[in-house]
């Protein structure tokens, strides 16, 4: 069961946020409703303790090396971040819609 | 000389109704009342479940007079979600375990993409929500 952004927010921290150009791409690819959606997810994430327990994290390839978390902002998308204690940064990868998701057209 | 045409509403409208009420309340940042536990809100959504009865169904009026008499209105039953924040568009996934899909390769393909721009310094760093959020709209517009 992931937590919830109350559970999350009892003692939050300013984050720093970064998006990589990925990022932007496919939020601007989005339709306004979707970007509401990202901007709730940013929030969210951004005014929590723990933004890494907020998502799932998912390995990535020994080719990539660590791990990336993933945050479903609905069934049809969700947003890739990585979080960075150390100067509290979250890392903004990348934000996908359904099929790529799904992996099927 | 007076008639009576009754129309009979079909179920499903009827559940659907109800539904969209229903999400509209958790839209509007209520949270469900204790105790009522009936059918819970997504996914696990189960049309039978729904607090439907016979005498909804029909929608009488008379031809003359044009009076409509307007059916029951259904308020559904919440389940017990007292404790979770129905406000938030993002939170629609605490109502079950959704496990989320694995990376795919274009996603793989996204993320090494991103991580080379991290190298490389090709990023937009914000301190605070809001900024990163006007900037982001912004830049859509232009």
């Amino acid at each position: 069961m992931l937590l919830s952004g109350f559970t999350a927010t009892a003692a939050s921290d300013q984050w720093t946020l970064e998006f990589t150009q990925t990022f932007i791409d496919n939020y601007n690819s989005k339709d306004s409703e979707n970007q509401h959606r990202v901007d709730e997810a940013l929030s969210v994430l951004a005014g929590s303790k723990w933004p890494n327990k907020l998502g799932q994290i998912k390995e990535l390839p020994a080719a990539f090396g660590g791990r990336v978390c993933v945050y479903d902002i609905s069934r049809s998308s969700r947003l890739s971040y990585n979080v960075f204690f150390e100067t509290k940064t979250i890392q903004c990868v990348r934000v996908c819609d359904h099929k790529t998701v799904q992996g099927k057209d | 000389m007076s008639q009576t045409i009754q129309i009979e509403r079909d179920d499903n409208t009827l559940e659907h109704e109800a539904w969209n009420i229903q999400l509209i309340r958790l839209n509007q940042g209520e949270t469900a009342s204790k105790g009522a536990a009936t059918y819970s809100p997504i996914p696990n959504y189960k049309p039978q479940d729904a607090a439907t009865t016979s005498t909804n169904n029909i929608l009488p009026f008379s031809e003359n007079n044009v009076t409509i008499t307007p059916f029951a209105t259904v308020v559904p039953q919440l389940g017990d979600f007292s404790n979770v924040p129905c406000g938030s568009t993002s939170s629609w996934f605490l109502f079950n375990n959704f496990e989320s899909p694995p990376l795919t390769e274009e996603e793989l393909s996204d993320i090494y993409r991103s991580l080379e721009e991290i190298k490389m310094g090709k990023t937009k760093k914000f301190n605070n929500v809001r900024d990163a959020i006007e900037w982001l709209h912004s830049n859509r517009s232009k």
